[in-house]
């Protein structure tokens, strides 16, 4: 920046330029001005400085040319957007950008002080970047801060695998955030190591969505849930029984979760919940697979590429409109006996299970999952879960009154969820799928689209 | 599934007075008229939803002072996009998912819309977006924006985004030496 004491003296024409109209109106006027008012401007800019022209260029940007939709080259359009815009796009940058931001000008000065959302996460591209010391970073950030600027989101990653911090870190920062009052709070583990979160409690009436990514729950971490809650589970991993009762839960999802599914309970307040489960989720095969599956995912879990473990997923869908789900025998006949398109499953579940049953090489309906009970260490669990997951759809179903299956009847994914529902003492009779006319083609449509929109709105939702 | 079309659509200016139409047509600052689908406004957009339902929608155009033709345009387009793509209405749709919801990332075809406008057309879009309380939209736009930041030096934000730096070289080292625990030794 070499013309620095000369910079100065351009303030006042910059901060007039708003008044000076005229010139905003003049579209393109300035970037025609500059090259017309130079002759020999080809030549002066290949030899003057990059950074030299445009330090000068403010001169030329009276600015405020937006109505009239001008292109005016030299505006500095990003520092005349308002504060609230300006912390708006703030929120996407790490915590450590944020405050960076202070020395670009005057302008944004003050700015970082103020930014709601509050990303500390580390990711693998960060670590020439972040702060050498970062709990210090933390700790300098959060004294520093607008004290009177609220902590509306905080995104954490439970430790560094550069002992950069560790979990106490994290925690800690989680603690002073809901003290805070932070409303969205978000938590990753890491790829090398699941965020256990054993104390951390998230009672606050402040919160309102909870995501976790990575994580390790156990049933001691969600039980007190409070407040109106989103709880969004990303490969979490589920290790004993973990129940979730949260009267408050209004919508839920867990999308794959590592070893076995969650039960719900209580959950009367849930307008959309969403489980899905990857085809190895409950396998054998599982351990395998989850290594790789760690090692080769990024830090951050929305890695675009992730889209192709999605195509073999199912979704599992508990509100309203949602996708599956079974109607208990005394309340099925409001939807399904006066239509002709309904039939008892076991009509077709014959068909099932022939040919294309080892469509994917993990399937849900192994044998595996149908004794076990959780008390075996490595045993993976998986029927009984779901059965808990599923069958206090009960619970679910309260708000799923319009449930079905919605895949043609030749896809064996009908009868892995009929056979998911039978292993779990769902008697054949009570499931139902309707024929809604669609061919096999339509309805394979419509689980990719859900695959890809639950991807979409769900995987990759991280940044 | 998604067709590029709908541009010039808008610009034929039908006047097409029908009493049920399932279109709205509003009218940039400098007058040219376009026409974007009732629901999606009203899903995408709070204040013109808010217009619809208040039956201060004006068949012949609905006046929106603060925003050029340019960036009319790009809203209505990314209306008609936004209508194209997605599977599940119902799902987004639903009350609370939509609003309280953290961001998601954008999506593909979102991607595309942002990167293909040019540096003003951007921040029209901002602004327009903005001033119509399109949510989605803010976020998609806004978010390229800190794209365009992240990974840089302020030497190099500055440059991307025209930003003068104002400091003296003593108030920039000041400012770094008291807020040096935020910045890597280099």
């Amino acid at each position: 920046m070499p013309p620095k004491a000369s910079t100065k003296r351009w303030v006042p024409v910059n901060r007039a330029a708003s008044a000076s109209e005229s010139h905003g109106r003049g579209e393109g006027h300035p970037a025609t001005g500059r090259v017309s008012l130079h002759p020999g401007a080809p030549l002066q800019q290949r030899v003057a400085p990059k950074k030299d022209t445009k330090q000068w260029v403010p001169v030329n940007r009276p600015g405020a040319s937006h109505r009239s939709g001008g292109c005016d080259r030299d505006a500095d359009r990003l520092s005349a957007l308002p504060d609230a815009l300006l912390h708006h796009i703030m929120s996407f940058l790490k915590a450590w950008e944020v405050v960076r931001t202070c020395v670009l000008s005057r302008r944004w000065r003050h700015l970082w002080e103020s930014v709601a959302c509050i990303d500390l996460r580390v990711g693998q591209g960060d670590y020439d970047e972040t702060p050498e010391d970062f709990p210090e970073f933390v700790r300098q950030l959060a004294c520093r801060r607008e004290a009177s600027a609220p902590v509306d989101t905080i995104r954490v990653r439970s430790s560094n695998v550069d002992d950069a911090y560790d979990e106490e870190d994290s925690k800690l920062w989680i603690r002073a955030a809901i003290k805070r009052g932070a409303r969205v709070i978000h938590i990753v583990g890491h790829r090398n190591g699941l965020a256990s979160l054993e104390h951390t409690a998230f009672v606050s009436c402040h919160l309102k969505i909870l995501k976790l990514s990575y994580a390790l729950l156990d049933d001691k971490i969600l039980r007190q849930l409070s407040s109106q809650l989103i709880l969004t589970m990303f490969k979490c991993q589920i290790n004993v029984n973990l129940c979730i009762a949260a009267q408050n839960l209004v919508l839920l999802r867990c999308i794959s979760p590592i070893t076995q599914a969650p039960s719900f309970k209580n959950i009367g307040s849930l307008v959309t919940g969403t489980v899905i489960l990857d085809d190895y989720s409950f396998t054998d095969d599982f351990e395998d697979f989850s290594k790789d599956e760690l090692d080769e995912t990024t830090d951050d879990d929305e890695s675009n590429d992730s889209n192709r473990k999605y195509m073999n997923r199912y979704g599992f869908g508990v509100p309203q409109k949602e996708w599956i789900s079974y109607k208990d025998g005394h309340d099925y006949g409001s939807d399904f006996d006066s239509d002709d398109c309904t039939y008892e499953y076991s009509e077709i579940a014959n068909d099932g299970f022939s040919g294309d049953g080892n469509n994917s090489s993990n399937d849900v309906n192994r044998p595996a999952y149908s004794e076990n009970s959780g008390h075996n260490g490595n045993k993976i669990l998986g029927g009984h879960n779901i059965l808990q997951s599923l069958a206090n759809a009960t619970n679910l179903e309260l708000l799923a009154d319009a449930g079905e299956i919605k895949c043609s009847k030749d896809d064996v994914r009908v009868h892995k969820v009929a056979h998911l529902f039978t292993a779990n003492g769902v008697p054949v009779k009570k499931i139902f799928v309707r024929r809604t006319g669609s061919t096999h083609l339509r309805s394979e449509k419509i689980m990719k689209d859900l695959a890809r929109h639950e991807l979409e709105f769900w995987g990759n939702d991280e940044l | 599934m998604e067709v590029d079309k709908g541009k010039g659509e808008a610009e034929e200016t039908r006047k097409v007075a029908e009493a049920d139409r399932d279109t709205v047509t509003l009218k940039s600052s400098d007058g040219k008229l376009f026409e974007v689908s009732k629901e999606a406004a009203a899903r995408l957009s709070t204040v013109l939803a808010g217009m619809i339902a208040g039956g201060s929608i004006d068949d012949n155009g609905t006046d929106l002072k603060q925003i050029g033709s340019e960036a009319l345009e790009n809203v209505v387009d990314y209306c008609n996009k936004h209508a194209n793509s997605i599977p599940s209405a119902a799902l987004i749709s639903s009350s609370i998912s939509f609003n309280t919801a953290p961001f998601k990332e954008p999506e593909e075809w979102e991607r595309k819309f942002v990167d293909r406008l040019s540096h003003d057309a951007l921040f029209d879009l901002v602004e327009a977006a903005n001033f119509l309380g399109m949510e989605r939209l803010l976020d998609v736009t806004c978010h390229k924006i800190s794209e365009m930041m992240k990974g840089k030096s302020p030497d190099q934000i500055r440059e991307v985004f025209n930003i003068k730096n104002d400091y003296t070289k003593e108030e920039l080292e000041e400012i770094r030496q008291e807020l040096a625990w935020a910045f890597y030794d280099d």
